[in-house]
């Protein structure tokens, strides 16, 4: 990624980074995997991407004809990203899966699950410093709940992790089907938020089944925040706030979407409340007391829109600044710093006071 | 050339320093700029991108525009205008004397 030239960002704001992809190779992964399975990995996959292995090639040009540039690789380790958090003025990191948050798109049952745990130790080794400046989330895979819940047991309370992550696109029912209790329990248990993260692979699944987009700009447009409102639409309709003690956070999709769901799911549940008998609240306030990654911000005509739509859905206390960095749709901290239309507060609420809540930072 | 026009121009770079491969980045009047050369045509802009500022110097050069490598935002090289009208990037006037690349402060 290339440095930038902007001034020094704001001081005297702490500013937490909700996400910096971890930069795994497929042969840093391998090092953490069980003997046997190594074998098989390092002899296999004939004709298949290099760099990719088991993880499915989407096809898909992210770089806009190469008119936008990154390395997906460019943090091996949590220290690779001193130089850029410095100059972007970030005080902490909570990392998040890099290309291994495609390993629940792997075909084969086995190795998937043991990608999983291989990326788990090295997130542990190589990144969940627990330092003050370094946290990261681990990684789990809501198609293997009993799994997931084992890694939470396993991995949960180590230095530094801070949440678990699961990409919400891929599994094959929604969020809040009963099939998933085993990883909320263990997450409570833990005491760790589940961050929802969605890709732009292509999954047999919702919502990327389907839709038949034409081309990135038409996936990419719909993919995440259609996953995110499949996603809150079932965890708030089937009680899983109520059951469980744990906090949900939606990244990457922005928050412009939260009005509607909320809007039209108020007068879905009054309608019919006999269908979530166990909400205690109107699902706008659910919806208002989880937490949500601000990247990409949303770029409306008139920027202050953006102030309205976090005021008009009681979100100044729910909103994460999370950079992406290195994807090719990051925001700098000058996109919170130097926004026009975000009120003072509000930014300094976004850039840090927000996610030490929710990661107990 | 009127002496009020030369004392309002100052040497940034070698005409050599800037090729279509390769743009080139000085300092000027406290900012950094970015050089290019189309065609025998020298631009300059302030590189830093008003979008969230982003190395315009590293930017794909096509039909007469630059695109910032952080998110693609596109800008007309000659007047710095976004194409889609979100922002500006100042542009600097440039003059190619010999072996010299000269840029004019704004006044």
């Amino acid at each position: 990624m290339s440095t930038s030239h902007a001034d020094d960002p704001a001081t005297g704001t702490t500013i937490i980074d909700g996400e910096v992809h971890t930069g795994e190779s497929r042969e840093d992964l391998l090092e953490y995997l069980p003997d046997d399975v190594r074998s098989d990995e390092e002899d296999g996959y004939a004709f298949a991407p290099e760099q990719f292995g088991p993880i499915p090639w989407d096809g898909w040009d992210r770089t806009a004809g190469g008119r936008i540039s990154w390395n997906n690789y460019s943090v091996p380790e949590a220290e690779a990203f001193d130089e850029t958090r410095e100059q972007f003025g970030i005080d902490t990191v909570v990392f998040s899966p890099g290309p291994a948050f495609r390993i629940s798109l792997i075909p084969d049952h086995r190795t998937r699950v043991a990608y999983m745990r291989a990326y788990n130790d090295l997130v542990v080794d190589r990144f969940a410093r627990g330092d003050g400046t370094y946290y990261a989330k681990m990684i789990g895979l809501p198609e293997h709940p009993e799994e997931t819940a084992a890694e939470i047991e396993r991995v949960g309370d180590e230095d530094g992790i801070v949440g678990l992550f699961v990409t919400d696109v891929g599994p094959t029912q929604p969020l809040g089907h009963r099939r998933h209790d085993p990883l909320f329990e263990a997450a409570e248990a833990a005491g760790l938020p589940i961050v929802l993260h969605s890709t732009t692979g292509l999954p047999p699944s919702f919502p990327a089944a389907g839709m038949n987009p034409k081309n990135f700009l038409e996936y990419h447009t719909l993919s995440h925040p259609l996953a995110k409102m499949w996603h809150a639409t079932s965890i708030i309709v089937r009680g899983v706030p109520e059951r469980f003690d744990v906090d949900f956070g939606f990244w990457e999709a922005g928050f412009s979407w939260i009005q509607l769901l909320a809007n039209r799911m108020d007068r879905e549940y009054i309608e019919r409340p006999n269908e979530a008998p166990e909400l205690t609240k109107l699902p706008s306030e659910y919806l208002s007391e989880f937490y949500y990654g601000t990247q990409p911000l949303e770029e409306p005509r008139d920027p202050e829109h953006l102030q309205t739509i976090i005021d008009m859905n009681e979100l100044n206390d729910q909103l994460v600044y999370t950079t992406d960095y290195p994807h090719m749709d990051f925001d700098a901290p000058m996109a919170v710093t130097d926004h026009e239309g975000l009120r003072e507060e509000q930014k300094r609420k976004m850039l840090g006071e927000n996610a030490a809540r929710l990661f107990g930072l | 050339m009127s002496d009020t026009d030369a004392e309002s121009l100052e040497r940034v770079c070698d005409a050599a320093d800037v090729t279509e491969e390769s743009p080139a980045v000085v300092e000027f009047d406290g900012t950094k700029l970015a050089v290019f050369a189309v065609d025998g045509e020298y631009y300059a802009l302030d590189a830093v991108c008003p979008h969230q500022g982003g190395p315009l110097e590293e930017g794909k050069v096509e039909d007469g525009c630059v695109y910032c490598p952080w998110h693609g935002w596109q800008f007309d090289l000659e007047s710095g205008d976004h194409v889609h009208g979100k922002a500006s990037a100042t542009t600097y006037e440039v003059v190619v004397e010999g072996d010299d690349v000269l840029v004019r402060a704004s006044t």
